[in-house]
Order: C-alpha cells, then sequence, then structure tokens
C-alpha cells in the first residue's frame, strides 16, 4: 500500500505539476473564471469618469469597462483611482485593468503596457475670464495649475522652460483642488484635457473660465493600461478596441458623453 | 507578481528628491522655531490672570489638537482664499504646521510649568524679582529640562506633517515623490526610496537633538 502511494505521489510529481505549471492561467482567464472584470477609472474626471446625481459611477471610461465586461461574459467593477493612484492598484493587482483616462506616454510604457489607443484628446488651457488670453505664448509669465505628474504638467513644463518669465506652475493632487484653486483665482490658468474643460464650462463651476488656446503639438493618445507581460489580455482588449468602432459603438459612447463627432484614433501615416 | 524594479529611474531623479527634501527640512526646521516660541506664549498666556488671554490660548490649543492636521493645511490655503487672502504653499504649510505645533508645544511647556512648585516663583519674587525675571531666570531654565525630550517627540511630528504639504501642490519630499512616481509610473521604488530618506532624515534630527541635549542640559 505504503508503495502504491509513493508511486501516486511520484506519479503526481512528475505528471501533473508540470501540467498544472503549463496550464497557468493568465489573467484574461483569471477574469473570465472569477466572473468580474475589475477596472480601475478616475471618477473626478468628466466626462469620461465621474458619479452621478445617484453616486453611481458613470462617464466614457465607465460604460467602456461596462462593454467590456458584457463581452467577456463577466459583471463589471468600478473601483475609483484618482490620477496618481492609477499604477499601484494595477501593479498591486486591485484592478485587472485601468480605463482611468491613461496617456500611453513612452516612461510609462516601461513600468505597465499600453492598449491601442482608445480614445484621443487635445490639452487646451482656459484662462480667468477677461484677461483675454489668445494664444499659447500668452501664458508666460501667468500661473498655471495643473495636476500633479499628467501630461498637462509634462507639456507645460517642456514650454515654459524657454520662456522669459520662465515656469510658474502649481501642481494639485486632484482635478478638485486645480478646479478650487482656479476659482478662488489662486491662478490664472488651468490645463487639461478639452473634453473635461469644455464639459465644466457648462456648470456653474466653469463659469469663470474663457478658453485661451490649444497646447501646441501634442495630441493625448489614451490606452487602456494593463500590467506587462499580460499579453493575452492585452490582445483581446485591442481587438475588443477595434470592434467598438467597428461596430459603431465608439461613435455612439463618444456622442453621448462628449456631444460631438468622434475623433480618429490613430494616425493615417504610422502604426501604434 | 513579475514586478522588476527599476532603481535607476530613482537615481535619475535624486536631484528633485534632494531638493524636496531641502524643503521638508526648512519646513521641519522653522515650524518649530516658530511653533516653540508661540507654544511658550500660548502655556503663559493659558496660566494669565486676563480671562481673555486664558480663553484665546485654550480655544487655540483646543483646535489645534483636536483637529486633523491635513485639515489645518486646507484651511490655511483654500480656507483662507475663500475670505480673499491667498497663501502660497509654501505659506499656507508653514502657517498650518506652526499652529498645530504650537498647540502641541503649548500643551507640553504647561506640563513643564506645573513640574515647578508654585513656591519658586515666590521665593524669586521676594527676592526682588519682577515676574518676568522670575519666569525667564528661575522658571524656564528649570521647565526646558522637562520639556526638552518630549519636544523632540514634537520634531518627529513637524517632520512626518510636512508630508501633507502635497496636498496643496507643494514640492516638499513627498510632493517631488509623487510628481516623479506619476511622470514613470515607477511608485513603488519612488515611495520606498522617500521612505528611506524619511527614516533617515528623522534618525538625524533625533541624533542631533540626543547631542545637542545632552551639551544644553549638563549640570
Amino acid at each position: 500500500m505504503r508503495k502504491v502511494l509513493a508511486i501516486a505521489a511520484m506519479a503526481a510529481v512528475l505528471f501533473v505539476l508540470p501540467i498544472a505549471k503549463n496550464a497557468h492561467a493568465d489573467k484574461l482567464d483569471d477574469i473570465i473564471k472569477s466572473g468580474t472584470l475589475r477596472c480601475g477609472a478616475m471618477l473626478d474626471f468628466p466626462p469620461a469618469g465621474f458619479r452621478d446625481s445617484s453616486n453611481n459611477p458613470a462617464g466614457f471610461d465607465v460604460d467602456y469597462c461596462m462593454d467590456m465586461a458584457k463581452a467577456l461574459g463577466v459583471e463589471a467593477e468600478i473601483i475609483e483611482t484618482p490620477s496618481p493612484q492609477r499604477l499601484p492598484a494595477l501593479v498591486s493587482g486591485q484592478v485587472d485593468i485601468n480605463i482611468g483616462s491613461v496617456t500611453a506616454t513612452l516612461e510609462r510604457a516601461k513600468t505597465v503596457a499600453f492598449t491601442n489607443t482608445y480614445l484621443v484628446y487635445k490639452l487646451i488651457a482656459v484662462a480667468q475670464k477677461g484677461m483675454g488670453l489668445a494664444k499659447w505664448e500668452d501664458l508666460n509669465g501667468k500661473t498655471v495649475g495643473v495636476v500633479r505628474g499628467t501630461t498637462p504638467e509634462i507639456e507645460y513644463l517642456k514650454h515654459c522652460e524657454n520662456w522669459s518669465e520662465g515656469c510658474k506652475h502649481q501642481s494639485y493632487g486632484s482635478n478638485g483642488d486645480q478646479l478650487l484653486a482656479f476659482n478662488q483665482g489662486k491662478v490664472d490658468v488651468m490645463i487639461e484635457a478639452d473634453a473635461f474643460l469644455i464639459e465644466l464650462m457648462k456648470t456653474p463651476k466653469g463659469k469663470n473660465m474663457e478658453i485661451c488656446c490649444e497646447v501646441p503639438g501634442f495630441t493625448d493618445w489614451i490606452s487602456i493600461a494593463v500590467n506587462r507581460g499580460e499579453e493575452g489580455l492585452r490582445n483581446w482588449i485591442n481587438l475588443f478596441i477595434f470592434y467598438q468602432v467597428d461596430t459603431g459603438r465608439y461613435d455612439e459612447l463618444y456622442q453621448k458623453w462628449f456631444g460631438r463627432e468622434a475623433p480618429m484614433l490613430k494616425r493615417t501615416d504610422v502604426n501604434f | 507578481m513579475d514586478y522588476q524594479p527599476h532603481w535607476g529611474a530613482v537615481w535619475d531623479a535624486r536631484g528633485a528628491l534632494l531638493d524636496g527634501t531641502l524643503i521638508t527640512l526648512e519646513l521641519t526646521a522653522l515650524s518649530m522655531v516658530f511653533g516653540t516660541v508661540l507654544g511658550v506664549l500660548l502655556a503663559l498666556a493659558r496660566r494669565s490672570d486676563r480671562p481673555m488671554y486664558r480663553r484665546g490660548a485654550s480655544g487655540w490649543i483646543e483646535v489645534a489638537r483636536n483637529t486633523p492636521c491635513l485639515f489645518q493645511i486646507y484651511m490655511a490655503y483654500f480656507g483662507l482664499g475663500v475670505i480673499g487672502l491667498h497663501l502660497d504653499s509654501y505659506e499656507a504649510v508653514l502657517g498650518a504646521l506652526v499652529f498645530n505645533n504650537a498647540g502641541y508645544m503649548a500643551e507640553i511647556v504647561r506640563g513643564g510649568l506645573n513640574s515647578i512648585p508654585p513656591t519658586q516663583r515666590r521665593a524669586a519674587l521676594s527676592l526682588g524679582m519682577r515676574p518676568w525675571q522670575a519666569y525667564l531666570y528661575v522658571i524656564l531654565p528649570q521647565v526646558v529640562r522637562v520639556v526638552y525630550y518630549p519636544s523632540t517627540n514634537q520634531l518627529m511630528w513637524a517632520l512626518l506633517n510636512t508630508s501633507l504639504g502635497m496636498t496643496v501642490g507643494l514640492q516638499e519630499l513627498s510632493g517631488a515623490t509623487a510628481f516623479q512616481q506619476s511622470l514613470t509610473f515607477r511608485a513603488f521604488e519612488f515611495f520606498a526610496a522617500a521612505a528611506v530618506l524619511y527614516y533617515l532624515l528623522a534618525k538625524l534630527l533625533m541624533t542631533l537633538s540626543k547631542l545637542a541635549g545632552r551639551s544644553l542640559l549638563r549640570e
């Protein structure tokens, strides 16, 4: 009997374990098996992500996650990740993917993997009403409010270094604080994604705003972030993004949340 | 989890982290100096014969000790902004930390003052000293001895509380760290580096204050 057990144990070690190892589930399998897709999303960034009047997550990114969960045949769970927490939540496994309007930069791509583009923004600057700023260079010498570490800050820093008055920026921890500081007149200008600012200007919070200008030479290519090495999941999402556009759902969602025609998601002269 | 740390990213950003560290140290030192001076004044005001002084000092100490430091910083930056008084983020954080430290230091000093028997003051007065002379030459030198080590504890709190400055856009050590991590998304490396820097700063301040204490409090 003991011999049989020993042989069985050896057989288990020799055959079952290697098989189990080969069958090591990737993230895509994990999501399908667990029955839940956990999406990180920014909820202080309307209209991409915010809380509606009954405090439920809503917005373009939120709907995108819902669609994806539906296509996977699982439940969607939205987990709020403010801008600075988007990566830590992903790397530590609290979320499966991040659909939080993340700009795919080369620097960030050293840490996480990005899918194809699912959304594009332009960055614009808005100034206090009556300042009469009309072009990007008018920002020289003005105080500028940005959110720490976001693309608006990075783009501003690239330009202001060469200006006669240098960089005069204040970096805040969230869009909420940035907006509060702008409305209290602590900064003259704020730079953010066009969709966010245009949406704000329709509300009382945006009543002091006047559009200055676009941030020149910059397109904000927005991707879904997954952990590096999760190629199975990334491939599936890329296909999903293709079908969102192909079926017209992308246009529909863009129209619903941004209220205008959806922009092209790629350059015509090069692949991403 | 296959996460490969990139420590090179932290090394490349060492300049920014050191700049942040300097601001952190500067805020800690200034907020402790002003906080201690105000704390002594508050403790004395609390023992004053004039009810207005007593109530003012009690109010300050109550609010400073019973509300979170984060809230005090927000009030200094955004709260004062509502009434049109605009501090920049450095001034707001320094102001809030001084306010906070003064409240705690007042309690520490009060404990010190209570430990001196009242007969000492009376003895000093009977020698012909004026009340301020009695405080300055007889009571405070003894109080310093009692409150010195509890104050170093407050010094550590002041150091750690400076990290809240990042919420109002200050590029002290935490702010600089947060900025670098969102450029690179290397959160774990940067926060680990910041934790080590805070630890070293705390150890440094502790050692310095022990050495200072040894020569200052020598019999």
